[in-house]
Protein backbone atom coordinates (compact mmCIF):
# COMPACT_ATOMS: atom_id res chain seq x y z
CA UNK A 1 0.00 0.00 0.00
CA UNK A 2 1.36 3.34 -1.00
CA UNK A 3 0.16 6.54 0.71
CA UNK A 4 -0.96 7.80 -2.65
CA UNK A 5 -2.44 4.64 -3.94
CA UNK A 6 -6.20 4.49 -4.41
CA UNK A 7 -8.26 1.69 -5.84
CA UNK A 8 -9.13 2.09 -9.47
CA UNK A 9 -12.66 3.15 -10.39
CA UNK A 10 -13.40 4.07 -6.78
CA UNK A 11 -15.95 6.85 -6.49
CA UNK A 12 -14.58 9.51 -4.21
CA UNK A 13 -16.41 12.61 -3.24
CA UNK A 14 -17.82 14.91 -0.60
CA UNK A 15 -21.36 16.19 -1.02
CA UNK A 16 -23.02 18.52 1.43
CA UNK A 17 -26.71 19.24 0.97
CA UNK A 18 -28.44 22.16 2.66
CA UNK A 19 -26.44 21.67 5.85
CA UNK A 20 -27.63 23.56 8.90
CA UNK A 21 -26.18 23.39 12.38
CA UNK A 22 -27.74 25.14 15.31
CA UNK A 23 -26.07 25.64 18.70
CA UNK A 24 -28.76 26.71 21.17
CA UNK A 25 -30.43 29.55 19.26
CA UNK A 26 -27.42 30.35 17.05
CA UNK A 27 -27.10 28.96 13.54
CA UNK A 28 -23.40 28.22 12.88
CA UNK A 29 -24.24 26.86 9.42
CA UNK A 30 -27.20 28.24 7.52
CA UNK A 31 -27.81 25.83 4.69
CA UNK A 32 -24.47 24.97 3.12
CA UNK A 33 -24.41 22.99 -0.11
CA UNK A 34 -21.21 21.97 -1.84
CA UNK A 35 -19.93 19.16 -3.94
CA UNK A 36 -16.41 17.88 -4.51
CA UNK A 37 -16.15 14.89 -6.77
CA UNK A 38 -12.57 14.63 -7.93
CA UNK A 39 -9.16 14.56 -6.29
CA UNK A 40 -7.59 17.94 -5.68
CA UNK A 41 -6.81 20.58 -3.13
CA UNK A 42 -9.86 22.42 -1.90
CA UNK A 43 -9.37 25.41 0.35
CA UNK A 44 -11.91 26.72 2.81
CA UNK A 45 -11.54 30.27 4.02
CA UNK A 46 -13.63 32.50 6.21
CA UNK A 47 -13.26 34.81 9.18
CA UNK A 48 -13.21 33.49 12.74
CA UNK A 49 -16.62 32.12 13.63
CA UNK A 50 -17.63 31.67 9.98
CA UNK A 51 -18.40 28.01 10.61
CA UNK A 52 -15.36 26.29 9.04
CA UNK A 53 -14.65 23.93 11.93
CA UNK A 54 -18.37 23.22 12.37
CA UNK A 55 -18.59 22.31 8.68
CA UNK A 56 -15.60 19.97 8.95
CA UNK A 57 -16.98 18.37 12.10
CA UNK A 58 -20.35 17.81 10.40
CA UNK A 59 -18.62 16.25 7.39
CA UNK A 60 -16.67 13.86 9.62
CA UNK A 61 -19.72 12.98 11.71
CA UNK A 62 -18.31 14.52 14.89
CA UNK A 63 -21.29 16.86 14.96
CA UNK A 64 -24.83 15.88 14.09
CA UNK A 65 -26.34 18.41 11.65
CA UNK A 66 -29.59 20.09 12.63
CA UNK A 67 -30.76 19.77 9.03
CA UNK A 68 -29.39 18.54 5.73
CA UNK A 69 -26.98 15.74 4.98
CA UNK A 70 -23.41 14.90 4.14
CA UNK A 71 -22.48 12.21 1.65
CA UNK A 72 -18.98 10.73 1.55
CA UNK A 73 -18.11 8.41 -1.34
CA UNK A 74 -21.81 7.94 -2.13
CA UNK A 75 -22.91 7.01 1.40
CA UNK A 76 -24.67 9.38 3.76
CA UNK A 77 -22.63 10.09 6.88
CA UNK A 78 -23.84 8.05 9.79
CA UNK A 79 -21.82 7.71 12.97
CA UNK A 80 -22.85 4.09 13.34
CA UNK A 81 -21.28 3.08 10.02
CA UNK A 82 -17.82 2.18 11.22
CA UNK A 83 -16.36 1.55 7.75
CA UNK A 84 -17.12 5.17 6.89
CA UNK A 85 -14.51 6.33 9.38
CA UNK A 86 -11.83 4.82 7.18
CA UNK A 87 -12.98 6.88 4.18
CA UNK A 88 -11.65 10.10 5.65
CA UNK A 89 -8.79 11.30 7.77
CA UNK A 90 -9.37 14.38 9.89
CA UNK A 91 -6.89 16.63 11.67
CA UNK A 92 -8.80 19.18 13.75
CA UNK A 93 -7.21 22.49 14.61
CA UNK A 94 -6.85 21.76 18.31
CA UNK A 95 -6.28 18.01 18.25
CA UNK A 96 -4.24 16.52 21.07
CA UNK A 97 -1.77 13.66 20.96
CA UNK A 98 -1.07 10.85 23.40
CA UNK A 99 1.90 12.69 24.83
CA UNK A 100 3.36 9.76 26.76
CA UNK A 101 3.57 7.44 23.78
CA UNK A 102 6.52 7.24 21.40
CA UNK A 103 5.94 8.37 17.81
CA UNK A 104 6.21 4.76 16.66
CA UNK A 105 3.70 3.46 19.23
CA UNK A 106 1.32 6.28 18.33
CA UNK A 107 1.35 5.32 14.65
CA UNK A 108 1.06 1.60 15.42
CA UNK A 109 -1.90 2.26 17.71
CA UNK A 110 -3.62 4.49 15.15
CA UNK A 111 -3.08 1.82 12.49
CA UNK A 112 -4.64 -0.75 14.79
CA UNK A 113 -7.52 1.55 15.71
CA UNK A 114 -8.32 1.79 11.99
CA UNK A 115 -8.34 -2.00 11.71
CA UNK A 116 -4.95 -2.69 10.13
CA UNK A 117 -3.79 -6.20 10.94
CA UNK A 118 -0.68 -6.49 13.08
CA UNK A 119 1.27 -8.08 10.21
CA UNK A 120 0.66 -5.07 7.93
CA UNK A 121 1.30 -2.35 10.47
CA UNK A 122 5.09 -2.29 10.50
CA UNK A 123 5.30 -1.97 6.72
CA UNK A 124 2.55 0.61 6.58
CA UNK A 125 4.07 2.74 9.35
CA UNK A 126 7.40 2.73 7.52
CA UNK A 127 5.73 3.74 4.24
CA UNK A 128 3.88 6.60 5.84
CA UNK A 129 6.90 7.80 7.85
CA UNK A 130 9.01 7.81 4.66
CA UNK A 131 6.33 9.58 2.65
CA UNK A 132 5.75 12.28 5.24
CA UNK A 133 9.47 12.69 5.77
CA UNK A 134 9.71 12.14 9.51
CA UNK A 135 13.41 12.43 10.20
CA UNK A 136 13.47 12.17 14.00
CA UNK A 137 13.81 8.90 15.89
CA UNK A 138 10.45 7.08 16.02
CA UNK A 139 11.25 6.15 19.61
CA UNK A 140 11.06 9.79 20.65
CA UNK A 141 8.28 10.46 23.16
CA UNK A 142 5.61 12.73 21.69
CA UNK A 143 5.73 15.32 24.47
CA UNK A 144 9.35 16.07 23.53
CA UNK A 145 8.53 16.76 19.86
CA UNK A 146 8.37 20.28 18.42
CA UNK A 147 5.14 21.70 16.96
CA UNK A 148 6.33 20.96 13.43
CA UNK A 149 7.35 17.41 14.33
CA UNK A 150 3.99 16.84 15.98
CA UNK A 151 2.19 18.14 12.89
CA UNK A 152 4.12 15.75 10.64
CA UNK A 153 3.28 12.92 13.02
CA UNK A 154 -0.41 13.82 12.83
CA UNK A 155 -0.26 13.86 9.05
CA UNK A 156 1.41 10.45 9.10
CA UNK A 157 -1.29 9.28 11.51
CA UNK A 158 -4.09 10.51 9.32
CA UNK A 159 -2.62 8.73 6.29
CA UNK A 160 -2.08 5.43 8.06
CA UNK A 161 -5.41 3.95 6.91
CA UNK A 162 -5.05 5.37 3.39
CA UNK A 163 -8.21 7.51 3.40
CA UNK A 164 -9.74 8.91 0.18
CA UNK A 165 -10.61 12.23 1.77
CA UNK A 166 -8.33 14.30 3.96
CA UNK A 167 -9.81 17.07 6.03
CA UNK A 168 -7.26 19.39 7.58
CA UNK A 169 -8.42 22.20 9.82
CA UNK A 170 -5.77 24.92 10.10
CA UNK A 171 -3.00 22.42 9.54
CA UNK A 172 -0.59 25.04 8.26
CA UNK A 173 -0.98 27.42 11.18
CA UNK A 174 1.77 27.79 13.75
CA UNK A 175 4.46 26.25 11.56
CA UNK A 176 7.75 27.81 10.56
CA UNK A 177 8.15 28.53 6.81
CA UNK A 178 10.30 25.43 6.20
CA UNK A 179 7.81 23.00 7.75
CA UNK A 180 4.87 24.90 6.21
CA UNK A 181 6.39 24.57 2.78
CA UNK A 182 7.06 20.86 3.41
CA UNK A 183 3.46 20.28 4.56
CA UNK A 184 2.14 22.27 1.57
CA UNK A 185 4.16 20.04 -0.78
CA UNK A 186 2.80 16.94 0.95
CA UNK A 187 -0.73 18.22 0.53
CA UNK A 188 -0.12 18.96 -3.13
CA UNK A 189 1.30 15.47 -3.63
CA UNK A 190 -1.62 13.84 -1.82
CA UNK A 191 -4.16 15.85 -3.79
CA UNK A 192 -3.20 13.99 -6.98
CA UNK A 193 -5.10 10.94 -5.76
CA UNK A 194 -7.16 12.18 -2.83
CA UNK A 195 -9.53 14.95 -1.97
CA UNK A 196 -7.69 17.31 0.36
CA UNK A 197 -10.17 19.74 1.91
CA UNK A 198 -8.40 22.16 4.20
CA UNK A 199 -8.82 25.48 5.92
CA UNK A 200 -6.14 28.03 6.66
CA UNK A 201 -5.83 31.58 7.79
CA UNK A 202 -2.73 31.92 5.66
CA UNK A 203 -4.37 33.24 2.51
CA UNK A 204 -1.26 33.08 0.34
CA UNK A 205 -1.18 29.32 0.87
CA UNK A 206 -4.86 28.96 0.07
CA UNK A 207 -4.62 30.98 -3.17
CA UNK A 208 -1.34 29.42 -4.23
CA UNK A 209 -2.18 25.79 -3.44
CA UNK A 210 -5.90 25.33 -3.95
CA UNK A 211 -7.53 24.05 -7.10
CA UNK A 212 -10.81 25.47 -5.81
CA UNK A 213 -11.64 27.79 -2.96
CA UNK A 214 -14.79 27.89 -0.84
CA UNK A 215 -15.47 31.10 1.06
CA UNK A 216 -17.60 30.82 4.15
CA UNK A 217 -19.00 33.75 6.09
CA UNK A 218 -21.57 33.79 8.88
CA UNK A 219 -22.48 30.18 8.15
CA UNK A 220 -23.16 30.86 4.46
CA UNK A 221 -21.07 29.76 1.48
CA UNK A 222 -20.50 33.09 -0.23
CA UNK A 223 -18.14 32.04 -3.00
CA UNK A 224 -16.86 28.91 -4.69
CA UNK A 225 -14.54 28.93 -7.65
CA UNK A 226 -10.93 28.63 -8.68
CA UNK A 227 -8.67 31.21 -6.98
CA UNK A 228 -8.07 32.93 -10.33
CA UNK A 229 -11.77 33.24 -11.13
CA UNK A 230 -12.51 34.62 -7.68
CA UNK A 231 -9.85 37.29 -8.11
CA UNK A 232 -11.23 38.10 -11.56
CA UNK A 233 -14.81 38.33 -10.29
CA UNK A 234 -13.92 40.67 -7.48
CA UNK A 235 -11.50 42.85 -9.34
CA UNK A 236 -13.34 42.83 -12.66
CA UNK A 237 -12.82 46.17 -14.37
CA UNK A 238 -11.65 47.79 -11.18
CA UNK A 239 -9.04 50.53 -11.59
CA UNK A 240 -7.30 52.83 -9.16
CA UNK A 241 -6.03 56.36 -9.12
CA UNK A 242 -3.75 57.87 -6.51
CA UNK A 243 -3.40 61.61 -6.23
CA UNK A 244 -2.91 64.43 -3.76
CA UNK A 245 -6.38 65.72 -4.79
CA UNK A 246 -8.22 62.55 -3.93
CA UNK A 247 -11.33 64.35 -2.57
CA UNK A 248 -11.88 66.36 -5.76
CA UNK A 249 -11.22 63.34 -7.98
CA UNK A 250 -13.62 61.27 -5.88
CA UNK A 251 -16.33 63.90 -6.38
CA UNK A 252 -15.64 63.99 -10.09
CA UNK A 253 -15.78 60.21 -10.44
CA UNK A 254 -19.08 60.09 -8.60
CA UNK A 255 -20.61 62.10 -11.40
CA UNK A 256 -19.36 59.82 -14.19
CA UNK A 257 -22.26 57.67 -15.33
CA UNK A 258 -20.22 54.62 -16.37
CA UNK A 259 -18.70 54.13 -12.95
CA UNK A 260 -20.48 51.44 -11.01
CA UNK A 261 -18.71 51.40 -7.70
CA UNK A 262 -16.30 53.84 -6.11
CA UNK A 263 -14.46 53.67 -2.81
CA UNK A 264 -11.29 54.62 -0.99
CA UNK A 265 -8.63 52.07 -0.11
CA UNK A 266 -5.85 53.80 1.77
CA UNK A 267 -4.55 56.59 -0.49
CA UNK A 268 -6.13 55.08 -3.56
CA UNK A 269 -9.52 55.62 -5.14
CA UNK A 270 -10.92 52.39 -6.51
CA UNK A 271 -13.64 52.42 -9.13
CA UNK A 272 -15.33 49.84 -11.26
CA UNK A 273 -16.12 50.75 -14.85
CA UNK A 274 -19.30 49.55 -16.41
CA UNK A 275 -18.76 49.82 -20.13
CA UNK A 276 -18.28 47.66 -23.19
CA UNK A 277 -14.98 49.25 -23.93
CA UNK A 278 -13.45 49.51 -20.50
CA UNK A 279 -9.95 50.57 -21.50
CA UNK A 280 -11.16 53.44 -23.69
CA UNK A 281 -13.50 54.52 -20.97
CA UNK A 282 -10.70 54.45 -18.40
CA UNK A 283 -8.40 56.43 -20.71
CA UNK A 284 -11.09 59.04 -21.23
CA UNK A 285 -11.73 59.36 -17.48
CA UNK A 286 -8.02 59.55 -16.82
CA UNK A 287 -7.39 62.28 -19.39
CA UNK A 288 -10.25 64.36 -17.96
CA UNK A 289 -8.80 64.07 -14.47
CA UNK A 290 -5.27 64.86 -15.64
CA UNK A 291 -6.48 68.11 -17.17
CA UNK A 292 -7.08 69.49 -13.68
CA UNK A 293 -5.11 67.31 -11.24
CA UNK A 294 -1.72 65.73 -10.99
CA UNK A 295 -1.78 61.97 -10.55
CA UNK A 296 0.75 59.98 -8.54
CA UNK A 297 -0.18 56.54 -9.86
CA UNK A 298 -2.97 54.73 -11.66
CA UNK A 299 -3.69 51.32 -13.13
CA UNK A 300 -5.60 48.07 -12.98
CA UNK A 301 -6.39 47.17 -9.40
CA UNK A 302 -4.70 44.00 -8.10
CA UNK A 303 -5.61 43.66 -4.47
CA UNK A 304 -3.46 41.85 -1.95
CA UNK A 305 -5.01 38.66 -0.69
CA UNK A 306 -6.02 40.05 2.66
CA UNK A 307 -7.88 42.87 0.91
CA UNK A 308 -9.55 40.37 -1.37
CA UNK A 309 -10.64 38.32 1.60
CA UNK A 310 -12.02 41.38 3.38
CA UNK A 311 -13.87 42.37 0.22
CA UNK A 312 -15.46 38.97 -0.21
CA UNK A 313 -16.55 38.84 3.39
CA UNK A 314 -17.76 42.43 3.58
CA UNK A 315 -19.67 42.25 0.28
CA UNK A 316 -21.54 39.33 1.78
CA UNK A 317 -22.30 41.28 4.94
CA UNK A 318 -23.64 44.18 2.86
CA UNK B 1 -15.27 -2.40 3.84
CA UNK B 2 -15.44 -4.64 6.90
CA UNK B 3 -13.46 -3.45 9.88
CA UNK B 4 -11.34 -5.93 11.82
CA UNK B 5 -12.88 -5.28 15.24
CA UNK B 6 -10.39 -7.52 17.05
CA UNK B 7 -7.52 -5.38 15.78
CA UNK B 8 -9.34 -2.20 16.75
CA UNK B 9 -10.18 -3.42 20.26
CA UNK B 10 -6.70 -4.85 20.85
CA UNK B 11 -5.08 -1.56 19.81
CA UNK B 12 -7.43 0.38 22.05
CA UNK B 13 -6.55 -1.92 24.93
CA UNK B 14 -2.81 -1.50 24.28
CA UNK B 15 -3.20 2.28 24.10
CA UNK B 16 -5.08 2.35 27.39
CA UNK B 17 -2.74 -0.10 29.06
CA UNK B 18 0.42 1.77 28.01
CA UNK B 19 -1.00 4.84 29.69
CA UNK B 20 -2.29 3.00 32.76
CA UNK B 21 0.82 0.97 33.51
CA UNK B 22 2.80 4.13 34.28
CA UNK B 23 0.52 4.60 37.27
CA UNK B 24 0.69 0.98 38.39
CA UNK B 25 3.92 1.10 40.40
CA UNK B 26 3.15 4.29 42.37
CA UNK B 27 -0.38 3.10 43.14
CA UNK B 28 0.83 -0.35 44.23
CA UNK B 29 3.55 1.15 46.42
CA UNK B 30 1.08 3.64 47.90
CA UNK B 31 -1.50 1.00 48.75
CA UNK B 32 1.09 -1.36 50.27
CA UNK B 33 2.35 1.47 52.49
CA UNK B 34 -1.26 2.20 53.39
CA UNK B 35 -1.78 -1.49 54.38
CA UNK B 36 1.32 -1.43 56.53
CA UNK B 37 0.24 1.83 58.14
CA UNK B 38 -3.30 0.54 58.78
CA UNK B 39 -2.11 -2.57 60.64
CA UNK B 40 0.74 -0.92 62.53
CA UNK B 41 -1.62 1.85 63.66
CA UNK B 42 -3.64 -0.72 65.58
CA UNK B 43 -0.54 -1.57 67.58
CA UNK B 44 0.46 2.06 68.00
CA UNK B 45 -2.99 3.25 69.10
CA UNK B 46 -2.61 2.59 72.88
CA UNK B 47 0.66 4.58 72.84
CA UNK B 48 -0.83 7.40 70.78
CA UNK B 49 -3.80 7.88 73.13
CA UNK B 50 -2.45 6.86 76.57
CA UNK B 51 -5.44 8.44 78.42
CA UNK B 52 -7.81 5.71 77.22
CA UNK B 53 -7.70 2.59 79.44
CA UNK B 54 -6.08 -0.35 77.66
CA UNK B 55 -9.17 -2.58 78.29
CA UNK B 56 -11.12 -0.46 75.83
CA UNK B 57 -8.80 -1.42 72.99
CA UNK B 58 -9.77 -4.65 71.25
CA UNK B 59 -7.48 -7.61 71.44
CA UNK B 60 -5.47 -7.64 68.21
CA UNK B 61 -6.50 -11.03 66.84
CA UNK B 62 -6.02 -11.95 63.14
CA UNK B 63 -9.79 -11.36 62.64
CA UNK B 64 -9.69 -7.87 64.15
CA UNK B 65 -6.65 -6.94 62.08
CA UNK B 66 -8.21 -8.35 58.90
CA UNK B 67 -11.44 -6.46 59.57
CA UNK B 68 -9.48 -3.25 60.19
CA UNK B 69 -7.53 -3.70 56.97
CA UNK B 70 -10.68 -4.28 54.86
CA UNK B 71 -12.57 -1.46 56.54
CA UNK B 72 -9.81 1.07 55.83
CA UNK B 73 -9.13 -0.31 52.38
CA UNK B 74 -12.86 -0.01 51.62
CA UNK B 75 -12.87 3.67 52.56
CA UNK B 76 -9.67 4.65 50.80
CA UNK B 77 -9.68 2.43 47.72
CA UNK B 78 -13.26 3.35 46.82
CA UNK B 79 -12.30 7.00 46.38
CA UNK B 80 -8.96 6.16 44.70
CA UNK B 81 -10.75 3.85 42.26
CA UNK B 82 -13.34 6.40 41.21
CA UNK B 83 -10.70 9.13 40.87
CA UNK B 84 -8.55 6.86 38.69
CA UNK B 85 -11.45 6.70 36.25
CA UNK B 86 -11.97 10.44 35.83
CA UNK B 87 -9.52 10.63 32.93
CA UNK B 88 -11.21 7.82 30.98
CA UNK B 89 -13.49 10.00 28.85
CA UNK B 90 -13.35 13.45 30.49
CA UNK B 91 -9.53 13.36 30.23
CA UNK B 92 -9.68 12.50 26.52
CA UNK B 93 -12.07 15.40 25.97
CA UNK B 94 -9.89 17.78 27.96
CA UNK B 95 -6.69 16.83 26.11
CA UNK B 96 -8.52 16.94 22.75
CA UNK B 97 -7.55 13.37 22.00
CA UNK B 98 -11.15 12.17 21.92
CA UNK B 99 -11.35 13.17 18.24
CA UNK B 100 -8.70 10.54 17.43
CA UNK B 101 -10.96 7.87 18.92
CA UNK B 102 -14.23 9.24 17.56
CA UNK B 103 -12.86 9.38 14.01
CA UNK B 104 -11.56 5.81 14.23
CA UNK B 105 -13.88 2.84 13.71
CA UNK B 106 -14.19 2.13 17.43
CA UNK B 107 -17.59 1.08 18.77
CA UNK B 108 -18.85 3.15 21.68
CA UNK B 109 -19.52 -0.04 23.62
CA UNK B 110 -15.94 -1.28 23.03
CA UNK B 111 -14.59 2.09 24.08
CA UNK B 112 -16.39 2.00 27.42
CA UNK B 113 -15.80 -1.69 28.11
CA UNK B 114 -12.07 -1.61 27.28
CA UNK B 115 -11.49 1.53 29.30
CA UNK B 116 -13.38 -0.11 32.20
CA UNK B 117 -11.31 -3.31 31.97
CA UNK B 118 -8.03 -1.39 31.97
CA UNK B 119 -9.03 0.74 34.95
CA UNK B 120 -10.27 -2.34 36.78
CA UNK B 121 -6.88 -3.98 36.19
CA UNK B 122 -5.17 -0.81 37.32
CA UNK B 123 -7.02 -1.07 40.63
CA UNK B 124 -7.06 -4.80 41.30
CA UNK B 125 -3.36 -5.42 40.62
CA UNK B 126 -2.24 -3.04 43.42
CA UNK B 127 -5.10 -4.31 45.56
CA UNK B 128 -4.00 -7.96 45.20
CA UNK B 129 -0.42 -7.06 46.10
CA UNK B 130 -1.49 -5.01 49.09
CA UNK B 131 -3.88 -7.74 50.31
CA UNK B 132 -1.13 -10.34 50.05
CA UNK B 133 1.16 -8.01 51.93
CA UNK B 134 -1.50 -7.41 54.61
CA UNK B 135 -2.18 -11.15 54.84
CA UNK B 136 1.45 -12.00 55.53
CA UNK B 137 1.84 -9.06 57.87
CA UNK B 138 -1.17 -10.23 59.90
CA UNK B 139 0.33 -13.75 60.07
CA UNK B 140 3.60 -12.22 61.23
CA UNK B 141 2.03 -9.95 63.84
CA UNK B 142 -0.98 -11.90 65.17
CA UNK B 143 -1.24 -15.32 63.59
CA UNK B 144 -3.06 -16.94 60.70
CA UNK B 145 -6.46 -15.40 59.86
CA UNK B 146 -9.47 -17.51 58.80
CA UNK B 147 -8.47 -18.10 55.16
CA UNK B 148 -11.98 -18.81 53.67
CA UNK B 149 -13.35 -15.65 55.30
CA UNK B 150 -10.30 -13.65 54.19
CA UNK B 151 -10.75 -14.92 50.62
CA UNK B 152 -14.48 -14.15 50.69
CA UNK B 153 -13.77 -10.62 51.89
CA UNK B 154 -11.12 -10.19 49.17
CA UNK B 155 -13.46 -11.52 46.48
CA UNK B 156 -16.23 -9.17 47.53
CA UNK B 157 -13.82 -6.34 47.73
CA UNK B 158 -12.70 -6.95 44.14
CA UNK B 159 -16.36 -6.99 43.06
CA UNK B 160 -17.08 -3.75 44.88
CA UNK B 161 -14.03 -2.24 43.13
CA UNK B 162 -15.65 -3.18 39.81
CA UNK B 163 -18.74 -1.29 40.89
CA UNK B 164 -16.65 1.76 41.82
CA UNK B 165 -14.86 1.60 38.45
CA UNK B 166 -18.24 1.57 36.71
CA UNK B 167 -19.37 4.55 38.81
CA UNK B 168 -16.17 6.41 37.84
CA UNK B 169 -16.65 5.57 34.18
CA UNK B 170 -20.21 6.88 34.20
CA UNK B 171 -19.13 10.13 35.86
CA UNK B 172 -16.27 10.53 33.38
CA UNK B 173 -18.66 9.98 30.48
CA UNK B 174 -21.03 12.79 31.29
CA UNK B 175 -18.54 15.36 32.57
CA UNK B 176 -16.47 17.58 30.30
CA UNK B 177 -13.33 18.00 32.38
CA UNK B 178 -11.25 15.96 34.79
CA UNK B 179 -11.76 18.54 37.51
CA UNK B 180 -15.54 18.39 37.38
CA UNK B 181 -15.35 14.62 37.03
CA UNK B 182 -13.15 14.43 40.14
CA UNK B 183 -15.43 16.72 42.13
CA UNK B 184 -18.55 14.71 41.23
CA UNK B 185 -16.69 11.47 42.03
CA UNK B 186 -15.74 12.61 45.53
CA UNK B 187 -19.32 13.69 46.20
CA UNK B 188 -20.77 10.42 44.93
CA UNK B 189 -18.35 8.20 46.87
CA UNK B 190 -18.90 10.10 50.12
CA UNK B 191 -22.66 9.85 49.65
CA UNK B 192 -22.42 6.12 48.94
CA UNK B 193 -20.18 5.56 51.97
CA UNK B 194 -22.63 7.48 54.14
CA UNK B 195 -25.64 5.56 52.85
CA UNK B 196 -23.92 2.18 53.18
CA UNK B 197 -22.84 3.06 56.76
CA UNK B 198 -26.42 3.97 57.66
CA UNK B 199 -27.69 0.76 56.11
CA UNK B 200 -25.17 -1.34 57.99
CA UNK B 201 -27.61 -2.39 60.71
CA UNK B 202 -29.59 -5.53 61.40
CA UNK B 203 -31.06 -7.30 58.36
CA UNK B 204 -30.09 -4.57 55.89
CA UNK B 205 -26.42 -5.24 56.67
CA UNK B 206 -26.73 -8.68 55.05
CA UNK B 207 -27.48 -7.07 51.67
CA UNK B 208 -25.31 -4.01 52.10
CA UNK B 209 -22.95 -5.19 49.39
CA UNK B 210 -20.49 -2.33 49.77
CA UNK B 211 -19.81 -3.31 53.39
CA UNK B 212 -19.69 -7.09 52.91
CA UNK B 213 -15.85 -7.28 52.94
CA UNK B 214 -15.99 -5.87 56.49
CA UNK B 215 -19.19 -7.58 57.62
CA UNK B 216 -18.04 -11.10 56.75
CA UNK B 217 -15.77 -10.91 59.80
CA UNK B 218 -18.71 -9.97 62.08
CA UNK B 219 -21.38 -12.47 61.11
CA UNK B 220 -21.79 -15.45 58.84
CA UNK B 221 -23.57 -15.26 55.50
CA UNK B 222 -25.60 -18.02 53.92
CA UNK B 223 -24.77 -19.12 50.37
CA UNK B 224 -28.00 -17.52 49.10
CA UNK B 225 -27.10 -14.20 50.71
CA UNK B 226 -23.66 -14.34 49.11
CA UNK B 227 -25.12 -15.12 45.69
CA UNK B 228 -27.68 -12.30 46.03
CA UNK B 229 -24.96 -9.82 46.97
CA UNK B 230 -22.73 -10.95 44.09
CA UNK B 231 -25.64 -10.60 41.67
CA UNK B 232 -26.53 -7.18 43.05
CA UNK B 233 -22.99 -5.87 42.46
CA UNK B 234 -22.80 -7.38 38.96
CA UNK B 235 -26.24 -6.09 37.94
CA UNK B 236 -25.50 -2.58 39.22
CA UNK B 237 -22.13 -2.60 37.44
CA UNK B 238 -23.68 -3.72 34.15
CA UNK B 239 -26.44 -1.10 34.45
CA UNK B 240 -23.86 1.63 35.03
CA UNK B 241 -21.82 0.45 32.05
CA UNK B 242 -24.91 0.36 29.83
CA UNK B 243 -25.82 3.84 30.94
CA UNK B 244 -22.31 5.06 30.07
CA UNK B 245 -22.58 3.47 26.62
CA UNK B 246 -26.00 5.03 26.02
CA UNK B 247 -24.73 8.47 27.07
CA UNK B 248 -21.68 8.31 24.84
CA UNK B 249 -23.62 6.98 21.85
CA UNK B 250 -26.31 9.61 22.06
CA UNK B 251 -24.00 12.61 22.35
CA UNK B 252 -24.53 15.13 19.56
CA UNK B 253 -21.28 16.95 20.25
CA UNK B 254 -18.84 14.34 21.54
CA UNK B 255 -15.63 16.34 21.11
Amino acid sequence: MNPLQTQENKMIGVKVENLKKKFNSFFALKGISLSINKPGLYGLIGPNGAGKTTLFKCITGLLTPTEGKVILNNTAVNRKLLFQKNIFGFIPEDVGLYENLSARDFLHILAGLHGLAKTQRKKRVKEVVDFVGIKYSPNKIIRYLSTGQKRLLLIAGVLIHDPDILILDESLSGLDPVVRSHVSNLMKELSKEKIVFYSSHILTDIWKLSDEVFVLNNGILVEHDTPLNIIKKITKNVYYIESNDNEEIFSFLKKVSNIKKIEFEGNKILFQIKSENVIDEFNEILSKIMEKHSILSFGYYEPDLDQLFIKMVSSNED
Amino acid sequence: MKINSRCVNYSLFIKEWKDAKRKLLPITAGIIIFSLFTILMMYALPYLVPDIPSELFPELTPTVLSQTFFSNANNILSIITVILCVDAIAGEREKNTFTLLKTAPVRDSSLIIIKTIVRFLLVIIPYIFSTLFAFFLIILMAGKPDIPIFLLASGFFILSLLLYVCIGMLISTFTKSQLSSGAVSVLVVFSLTLVSSLLNQEEAARYNFLQIPVNVFSFSFSNIEIIINVLLVIVFSILLLLLSIVIISSEKEPT
